[in-house]
């Protein structure tokens, strides 16, 4: 079974993570629209291609309404990373086979403790390699980027790996001892290293691309509907590359 | 999957297009070829294309040896100095600028306004701290008819030593004369001096081997009929001078690219490093120069106009952007202003280490400034602008004519000087770009050059008058900018539109006419639109009360150059009301009670007539146009006088969907907008700003959570 077959097997997981994360961007979002709403009032602003000077004008008025999509962005972010470490657990156990929502749902729970730990080495371990990284070739940007890129995809292997040790192969994973085994696991698979951070750079990608179509796309239908496609596409790529660690982790128990 | 795809790639192919991709994102683009024209022979146009230059408006002469130590970034020169008495009252002594000088120490005029900062550059901690022009020596060459001081330095008699003194802020200093020169007469000093560069923050100095030598040369105020208009240098005030013609000598090391006010007249071959420039030019107030051995050259003519780009070699890929604004702006301003009278326009592009020297006008001669850098991640976004690079090129070239030939007094009169300019780079831009010219864009959005007009004129306008001398304004407030270049600016369009473009830039171009090469003021701008558009303009011929609604000139001048008041009108409330009918009991002729039924409408809820409550929220009082749009589908115009706080339209018989203040927006002092347009709940469309911002919200955090997210 390789790691694509894992990731299309679970439509339903799929699904799910994705009406999660539109149902999220659009509760984040509607604070925002309530209080423009609320400051629009009955007027109306006919310029649909100047709305740069009408927010403007609006931020200068009502500054809350900045405030309150700063909030949302952030939010967003928090949120993002929170739900990551929360449905964690139950998405590599699906992943490896289990299937029902009380399965998926007791995974969550009980490898929560795990990932969390996992999470904060993995925390760690990228801004050592960020402070690595800039110390040895911040000076070209370039080689920086191109460096950056690999040291981060590296990172996220490492933790996709020490997610599914701890979900498929029952290790504690609490221990650092246990994620720095996963790391090594990492470093001595480069394609699967490779591969996933192929995987993870497409999800940065269409991350990208969801912004371009919005900012093309302002007040236009299609904009936002390319973008929540994109969101989709987005999750699907993540299911991916989390099935290629559990694909890698199942293989080498078996 | 992905690993068999990977394996494919391997080898010789992967190390390919990972090198085509660092070719494609490292790759620096090559500056195009320099490219030079030849110096025109002449410092004004040929009279038939210059327009009128008055002989009589020359008034101060001045020739200059200069030798520019570029270690120490000193100049060492002496000045001689032709000066007319043009007034009617005998003159005993002369008022000089030393602008150099505000940059002495930390207690001049200029730096204790400016606490060391100018347009977010900070001064300097070391070395290159400090600027000075030291006066070393003043002598009177000759005195009397202007015609026998042609050669001074060749006359008979010795000269003679003269004292000065410096003022109480070290940029001014006195000289008295030995007898007073007479109306008509003329003197001739020589000067000599020494000027200390400062590590350039504000406009003038050095950064490694660029030189920006501005203001550096002592240089007479204005003689006017009160005595010498000669200001303390401050913050916000700029240069005020008479015209005259410049004969400039210039000993720089040999490697230097120099450019300068006026023509290169003669270059001597170098000298043991050095090299010397004879540089002249004719009517004009002032003389700057730049150097540095990293420019490189690109010419280019429009009309007989030689343009000359100096651009260090990273800022070089910029040039033609820079040409064709450059190019827009003398078409633009030609056409509406009257003829460019110099031969030659040169365009100084600092590095970008010496970016408090960007922006700068001085006759023939101006410095620009980068335009953003737009990587691809940018221009993924769409965004693209024209405010950083080519406004600045079309903003300081605009000063040549304001005020370069209308060279209007500064320090007493900003607005004559940004203003002015201003207003007319909005024009130029949109004879360029069209009626709806873009300054700015991204992804599907744009700011026009009106959005550019007028955004946040309503938060930096407000507490000083547009009329403010320039030390008036004090930095801590941060309202010189948007009082006086966007307030005038905007005052002026909005006046254009009320009035009708074309009956407005004929009284402009009046103004223009009359004052070319002189000192015009104010008063005259003001009295010119009177004389030209007359007292009162035309605004509708029967207005809300039925009678004709006028715009009264002068009082929208003095409001919106002597008061600091803010447009701003609103669509307070809109509503259908029941209409009044005739339904009731009345009494007939006969002097019996009789019952009148109500009528009702197809909806059985009476007729109803539309009301609008518009409220003048601003103190600037302007007639405003409202429209009214019915259910109909119809729309009607009203013209209000815009006098009374408020208010109230009535409809009768008519049913509102919605009401727009000011549809063809005129009113470009108007700085807040998105209280104009009210339409009824029953007829409400979508307010065009709510569900944009909000979808494009949702979409970030789309992207933001598939970013982070799994």
């Amino acid at each position: 079974m390789n790691a694509l077959r894992r990731a299309l097997g679970a439509p339903l997981l799929w699904l799910g993570l994705c009406a999660l994360q539109l149902g999220l961007a659009w509760a984040l979002a509607a604070p925002v629209r309530a209080a423009v709403r609320a400051a629009m009032g009955g007027y109306h602003w006919p310029f649909p291609d100047r709305l740069v000077a009408a927010l403007i004008e609006l931020f200068s008025v009502h500054p809350t309404i900045a405030a309150a999509l700063t909030v949302a962005q952030i939010a967003s972010l928090v949120l993002g990373g929170l739900l990551a470490l929360l449905l964690g657990g139950g998405v590599v156990h699906r992943l490896a086979g289990a299937r029902g929502a009380p399965e998926f749902a007791r995974a969550c729970v009980a490898h929560l403790p795990a990932l969390a730990a996992i999470a904060g080495y993995g925390l760690l371990l990228r801004l050592v390699l960020l402070w690595f990284t800039h110390a040895l070739v911040g000076a070209h940007v370039l080689a920086e980027l191109l460096a950056l890129v690999l040291v981060l995809s590296f990172a996220t292997c490492a933790g996709d790996l020490a997610a599914a040790r701890r979900v498929v192969r029952g290790d504690r994973g609490l221990h650092p001892r246990e994620y720095l085994r996963a790391c090594a696991d990492a470093a001595r698979a480069p394609r699967l290293w490779l591969a996933s951070g192929a995987l993870g750079l497409a999800r940065w990608a269409v991350a990208a691309a969801i912004v371009v179509a919005a900012v093309h796309g302002i007040g236009e239908p299609w904009a936002l509907w390319t973008a929540r496609g994109l969101a989709c596409l987005a999750v699907f790529l993540s299911l991916w590359r989390i099935a290629l660690a559990v694909e890698h982790t199942a293989a080498s128990r078996g | 999957m992905v690993a068999m795809d990977l394996r494919r790639l391997r080898g010789p192919g992967l190390c390919a297009a990972a090198g085509a991709l660092v070719g494609l994102l490292a790759c620096d683009p090559q500056p195009p070829p320099e490219r030079t024209v030849p110096e025109p022979t002449e410092a004004l146009r040929p009279p038939t294309e210059r327009g009128e230059v008055p002989a009589e408006a020359r008034v101060a002469d001045y020739v200059i040896d200069a030798s520019l130590d570029a270690e120490a970034h000193t100049v060492t020169g002496t000045a001689r100095i032709t000066w007319r008495n043009t007034t009617a009252a005998p003159v005993a002594d002369l008022g000089l600028h030393l602008y150099m000088n505000a940059f002495r120490a930390e207690d001049t005029a200029w730096m204790l306004e400016s606490r060391g900062t100018h347009r977010n550059a900070r001064q300097h901690q070391s070395e290159g701290r400090w600027g000075f022009l030291d006066l070393r020596a003043a002598r009177l060459l000759g005195q009397g008819p202007p015609a026998s001081l042609q050669a001074p330095e060749g006359g008979a008699a010795a000269p003679v030593a003269l004292t000065w003194a410096e003022g109480a802020d070290p940029s001014l200093a006195t000289i008295p004369l030995p007898r007073p020169v007479g109306p008509g007469e003329a003197v001739t000093v020589e000067l000599d001096f020494l000027t200390q560069l400062p590590r350039v923050f504000a406009r003038t100095g050095y950064d490694g081997d660029f030189h920006m030598v501005a203001q550096w040369y002592p240089k007479l105020g204005v003689r006017e009929a009160g005595g010498w208009k000669a200001h303390v240098f401050t913050l916000f005030s700029e240069f005020y001078a008479d015209f005259g013609d410049y004969e400039v000598r210039l000993d720089v090391p040999e490697d230097m690219v120099v450019g300068a006010t006026g023509i290169l007249a003669e270059e001597r071959p170098p000298e043991a490093g050095r090299k010397q420039l004879t540089y002249k030019a004719e009517m004009v107030h002032d003389f700057a120069w730049a150097a540095s051995p990293d420019f490189l050259e690109y010419g280019d003519t429009w009309r007989g106009v030689r343009i000359r780009q100096l651009l260090p070699r990273a800022l070089a890929a910029d040039a033609p952007a820079h040409l064709e604004a450059l190019v827009a702006a003398l078409g633009s301003m030609d056409r509406r202003f009257g003829p460019y009278p110099w031969s030659t326009i040169t365009v100084i592009h600092p590095p970008r280490t010496a970016d408090g020297a960007q922006g700068m006008e001085y006759p023939t001669l101006f410095t620009t400034s980068d335009m953003l850098p737009t990587p691809l991640p940018l221009r993924l976004l769409g965004i693209d602008e024209r405010i950083s690079g080519e406004f600045t090129t079309i903003h300081e070239f605009g000063h040549q004519y304001f005020q370069g030939m209308l060279a209007s007094d500064e320090f007493s009169q900003p607005w004559l000087d940004e203003g002015l300019n201003s207003f007319s780079n909005i024009l130029a831009l949109e004879d360029w770009l069209g009626p709806a010219a873009e300054v700015a864009t991204l992804g599907n959005q744009r700011v026009t050059h009106v959005d550019f007009a007028r955004v946040l004129l309503e938060f930096d306008s407000t507490l000083d008058p547009v009329d403010t001398p320039a030390d008036g304004f004090r930095e801590f407030t941060d309202t010189y900018g948007g009082t006086v270049y966007r307030k005038t600016s905007a005052m002026l369009l909005t006046l254009r539109r009320l009035a009708g473009p074309e009956n407005f830039d004929r009284a402009f171009r009046a103004y223009v006419d009359a004052h070319r090469f002189r000192h015009p003021r104010g008063a005259d701008l003001e009295r010119t639109l009177l004389r030209e558009l007359g007292p009162k303009v035309r605004i509708a011929d029967a207005g809300a009360d039925g009678k004709p609604v006028d715009l009264d000139v002068r009082d929208f001048l003095d409001q919106a150059l002597r008061a600091t008041s803010s447009l701003d009108f609103a669509v307070a409330r809109v509503a259908n009301r029941r209409a009044r009918g005739a339904a009731g009991w009345h009494r007939d002729p006969a002097g019996h009670l009789d019952l009148t039924e109500p009528a009702t409408d197809d909806d059985g809820d009476g007729p109803r007539e539309g009301f609008a409550l518009v409220v003048r929220e601003g103190e600037f009082r302007v007639p405003v146009e409202i429209e009214a749009e019915f259910d109909d589908g119809t729309t009607e115009r009203v013209v209000w006088d815009g006098q009374a706080r408020y208010r109230i339209f009535a409809w009768p018989g008519r049913r509102l969907r919605g009401v727009v203040l000011d549809p063809d927006d005129k009113l470009l002092l108007e700085g807040r907008r998105l209280d104009n347009r009210y339409y009824l709940p029953e007829a409400r469309k979508p307010d065009g700003v709510t569900q944009p911002l909000a979808d494009l919200v949702e979409a970030t955090e789309l992207a933001a959570l598939a970013g982070v997210g799994l």
